[in-house]
């Protein structure tokens, strides 16, 4: 009885976070009449791709994407080497300031993007970077290094020293040693940063809405926000379920396949913070 | 040997994809193979017209075209999206699309290239008055108008014939018809834009002439919102939501198109909305075909009908490279033949007098007489902040936050502090806005 | 193997590949944070907008002044407070119980959790959208369920008046953030010992008493901590709330971080906006101060707990 109960508001909970998309999904394949329904269609009758064809013939979708995805991987890979690199002078080598370092990259953590926004939209203007992917790299690869510091870092702990001090006498310098052994033994701590950072990269709108003016520097993110209120006749509801849907596929789909890892990341950033 | 090829194949894909964010980042397209590409950020093209025209400026020269970067409806998002774009300081855009309300703050902030000397006074003098007056700041031109907007108010000539009721032209006659002939949820009385945005402040702008009141005076900085006319105006919207429920609740989520979709759709008596409503009422699938009337916005008798001045022209960015090639498109944007193709497609009213002067048509001549009613918007650079305080304020009243007279006071003391805080280190030319807000 | 020599060389190289590994995130640090924030202090005391043609001109703390006159500053910081405390809370028991339901073993336990980080994964402003149009007031589904439901007898317009509208952003903001909170917390209750339930279920507890005595004090930190943290982004809420309502109707729903970049991006009100972010900071920091004091506080309490369960199975 107990069990049952259980077993059904775990199924609640279930339906509770996933409903709000899965009408994403619905709508985004409805007719506009069925989508103008009333009452409401809850299954489409005449299913339609063409919401999907509106939105990348409108709207250069495709390069929106592709934007999203450079920006988020640069920003990434860079992340994740400068924190690396920043992580094994914290676990490894006692460097007086490095204290200093620290606490300013857990201040960083806590102060929202607003406080940055505009400084960093006078330094963008200055330097003439607007609709520069590296207007937005450069911010991104900063706001997730204490996250990953923090990650990596406790992870270098964990990683035998005598294995370090195997390769020393092998006459690895302490750059290989990084590069060759610690970071091939940590892949899975790498790993577990990259998909967050990622994450965050590809989700941040402010800084996206801002910095990139031009339709074909536009982060997906920014331009399916920016999308509402596109036409001149209806609101196209469809198109924008269906913008909402290819926007957060790839999300989706590093969700499903590294669920335990991200729940492992997001952990182990909270507990050792 | 293992580790090297993982050390490689890393720093080779690093170096890849910074090789493709570089990629990523060309110019914007500047000119193709000699051709001046200029760019101007629109609502949707949802006629085709802009396309056909640009086309055809592209034919008539060659060496320039015309790119379309479609925006989202609401002007002020639009106006948002110039905004960040000028000031980032590599702006995306030759050509600006203008709103009147833009102009004395894109000229305030050294956005705009100075228009006057481009054409003589008499060339100038071809378009109506008020748009050219909503083009100016500091006495200078920065925009050539293309279409000029002035509210109508749009009836149901059958409901209204049914019932031996005249248009109203009081603000009392509309309550009291709408009151009469409304069956509520199918039939509402008075849909109008009561959403927190621009829109709110024209409609509120049109009522509070009406009652006799003023919103601010540019030559002398007085603020006029809570003197009585204004408080009798938010009193008359905010009874038509929550007093007669003559508007649908849903009226205070309303732009413009939601509401002309309700009127369409035959679920309301009158409509407050720019004139081009007047050609989707009467397409042949419209439900309201041959059942509309215009009349300009009733009055009460302290007031005057009045009709916020809208409407749109072309501006050249001073950021841009190729002023001259928008300058030729200016020219070719506001001749005759254009003007009046754009108005056939679209309904957008142009600025051009001469289209007026030799229509025979009997609904321009209506469009025409409100057209002579409109008032301009106080054209101060820190516009966007005095009807954001007015927005704020009507808003609150609407939804029954506030109530008219704490709406107005609230408003009225924010504008004051806007006003004065700004105005203190500069001194006014106050020669701009000869005619501005009280005509 | 090693000279003392050899060691204290090792130990010099050390301190300078330290440096060297620490300044490319200390370059960026510098620039994308420090920079920033000593830039505001900066032109918080200079007036630059539209009224001095966008030049700056010193005038002292004529901003601060301005702002403390300012009602709309205040009525929108009063907006973040009410939608911070109660999308907070309601995200925080919503989550303490997700996290007591998944840290059961269950037949699709995997399963489970996929799907409750989905909410979390997904990029606000674009889900804001999505949560625009469920919110509806014509063809929306939120209105249609609850008709059906029998809690509604007509739609409402849930955009469209100040109290629905709150609702309708702490509803998405709620479904958003509390999978955030379920892994901070599922993480606290994995770090519970075992045993310790062993013992107050020996000592013949219901559920009820070893929630109240074990769960929730050993729970503490972690739920100070996800407090904290929701807190301040809370605080800083703009994706959301920008693209679902703007702010409105009447500015029912405009928080201190929209108020914030309208005053830079669209009253060009520099020096202003600017002022307004020191202020901001000061008052966050102030509040989160009040939740870190008791925070420092439970490590106490957590001590005390397993001590008291720790005496109780030795009592046995």
């Amino acid at each position: 009885m107990k069990k049952t109960l259980q077993q059904i508001l775990i199924w609640l909970a279930v339906v509770w976070c996933l409903a709000p998309f899965a009408w994403q999904i619905i709508t985004s394949l409805k007719t506009n009449a069925e989508i103008a329904h009333i009452p409401t269609i809850y299954a489409p009758v005449h299913p339609t791709w063409g919401h999907y064809q509106e939105l990348f013939s409108r709207k250069p979708f495709a390069r929106y994407l592709w934007n999203s995805f450079l920006i988020s991987s640069v920003s990434t890979v860079v992340c994740v080497l400068v924190s690396a690199m920043a992580a094994y002078s914290f676990s490894r080598l006692k460097v007086r300031g490095a204290r200093g370092l620290q606490v300013g990259l857990i201040s960083i953590s806590f102060f929202p993007t607003i406080i940055f926004f505009f400084p960093l939209y006078e330094l963008v203007r200055r330097t003439g970077m607007a609709n520069n992917p590296i207007a937005l790299i450069v911010p991104y690869i900063t706001f997730n290094l204490p996250f990953a510091t923090l990650i990596l870092t406790a992870f270098f702990r964990t990683i035998s020293l005598d294995i370090e001090e195997a390769a020393k006498v092998d006459g690895f310098n302490r750059w290989q040693i990084l590069m060759k052994i610690i970071m091939p033994l940590s892949a899975p701590a790498l790993a577990t940063t990259a998909i967050l950072i990622f994450i965050f990269c590809w989700n941040e709108f402010l800084l996206a809405l801002t910095f990139m003016t031009r339709d074909s520097a536009k982060t997906v993110t920014a331009g399916v926000a920016s999308l509402s209120g596109g036409s001149i006749y209806e609101i196209p509801w469809g198109a924008i379920a269906a913008a909402v849907v290819v926007s957060t596929l790839p999300l989706i789909g590093l969700v499903v396949v590294f669920q335990k890892r991200i729940i492992q990341g997001l952990t182990a950033g909270a507990t050792k913070g | 040997m293992r580790f090297r090829t993982w050390d490689s194949r890393f720093w080779m894909g690093l170096l890849l994809l910074f090789a493709a964010s570089l990629v990523g980042c060309e110019k914007r397209a500047e000119s193709t193979e000699g051709v001046v590409v200029l760019n101007v950020l629109m609502e949707p093209d949802t006629t085709g017209i802009w396309r056909k025209l640009f086309a055809e400026f592209h034919e008539r020269n060659p060496g320039i075209q015309i790119h379309h970067v479609e925006g989202p409806t609401a002007t002020d998002a639009r106006e948002d999206l110039y905004t960040t774009s000028f000031l980032s300081g590599e702006s995306a855009y030759d050509l600006v699309y203008a709103d009147v309300v833009w102009i004395p703050k894109f000229a305030a902030a050294g956005w705009l290239e100075d228009l006057t000397d481009r054409w003589s006074p008499s060339e100038w003098d071809r378009f109506i008055s008020g748009s050219i007056e909503g083009s100016k700041y500091r006495g200078r031109i920065y925009r050539v108008p293309t279409q000029i907007d002035g509210a109508v108010l749009f009836y149901r000539k059958d409901l209204l014939a049914k019932a031996g009721e005249r248009p109203p032209a009081t603000f009392d006659d509309l309550a009291q018809i709408s009151q009469k002939l409304q069956h509520p949820p199918q039939l509402w009385g008075f849909v109008w834009q009561g959403k927190q945005y621009e829109g709110l402040a024209c409609d509120f702008l049109e009522v509070l002439i009406g009652y006799g009141g003023f919103w601010i005076n540019p030559d002398t900085d007085q603020v006029g919102l809570d003197q009585p006319a204004g408080v009798a105006a938010l009193t008359f919207l905010t009874d038509c939501v929550q007093k007669w429920k003559i508007s649908p609740p849903g009226v205070t989520t309303y732009a413009e198109e939601q509401s002309r979709q309700l009127f369409q759709s035959g679920r309301a008596i009158f409509l407050r909305n720019w004139p081009y409503v007047w050609p989707l009422s009467q397409r042949e699938e419209s439900p309201i075909k041959g059942k509309v009337g215009l009349a300009p916005m009733p009055k009460s008798d302290d007031g005057r009908p009045a009709s916020t001045l809208g409407g749109y022209g072309f501006a050249i960015a001073k950021s841009s490279h190729h002023q001259d090639a928008a300058w030729k498109f200016c020219e070719f944007i506001s001749a005759l033949p254009q003007i009046r193709r754009i108005n056939q497609a679209t309904a957008i009213q142009p600025a051009l007098k001469s289209f007026y002067e030799n229509s025979p048509d009997p609904v321009q001549q209506a469009i025409y007489r409100v057209l002579q009613t409109t008032v301009p918007r106080p054209p101060v650079p820190q516009y966007a902040q005095a009807s954001d305080i007015l927005q704020r304020y009507v808003s609150a009243a609407l939804t029954g936050r506030l109530t008219p007279k704490q709406a107005m006071r609230g408003a009225a003391s924010e504008t004051r502090l806007l006003l004065r805080r700004t105005r203190t280190s500069k001194g006014r030319d106050s020669h701009a806005f000869p005619m501005a807000q009280l005509r | 193997m090693r000279t003392p020599a050899h060691n204290k060389k090792m130990r010099l190289e050390d301190q300078a590949f330290g440096y060297l590994m620490l300044w490319p995130a200390a370059i960026f640090v510098l620039v994308v944070a420090v920079y920033p924030v000593l830039r505001i202090l900066w032109l918080s005391f200079f007036t630059q907008n539209l009224g001095t043609g966008l030049h700056p001109q010193f005038s002292g703390t004529l901003n601060y002044v301005r702002l403390l006159k300012d009602g709309h500053y205040w009525q929108t910081m009063m907006t973040t407070t009410v939608f911070t405390f109660i999308a907070v809370s309601t995200e925080l028991l919503l989550g303490l119980w997700f996290a007591l339901l998944l840290n059961e073993k269950f037949h699709g336990r995997s399963f489970a959790r996929t799907a409750t980080l989905i909410p979390w994964a997904l990029p606000t402003a674009v889900l804001a959208l999505a949560w625009a149009w469920i919110f509806n007031d014509q063809s929306g589904v939120f209105n249609d369920l609850m008709m059906r439901l029998g809690l509604l007898s007509r739609p409402v317009a849930w955009l469209g008046s100040g109290p629905t509208a709150m609702f309708s952003v702490i509803f998405a903001d709620v479904w958003k953030t509390t999978p955030f909170m379920m892994i901070i917390l599922l993480a606290g209750l994995q770090n519970i010992p075992e045993d310790l339930y062993e013992a107050v279920q020996i000592d013949g507890a219901r559920a009820w008493n070893s929630f109240r005595l074990i769960t929730l004090p050993m729970l503490m930190p972690s739920i100070m901590l996800a407090l904290l943290f929701r807190t301040i982004q809370s605080f800083g809420i703009f994706d959301l709330i920008f693209v679902m309502t703007g702010g409105g109707p009447g500015g029912a729903t405009e928080t201190v971080a929209i108020y914030n970049y309208r005053t830079f991006l669209r009253y060009l009100d520099f020096g202003y906006g600017a002022a307004m972010i020191v202020v901001t900071f000061l008052i966050t920091s102030g509040i989160c101060l009040l939740i870190y004091w008791p925070l420092s506080r439970t490590r106490g309490a957590r001590a005390l707990a397993t001590e008291r369960a720790v005496e109780k199975s030795e009592a046995m």
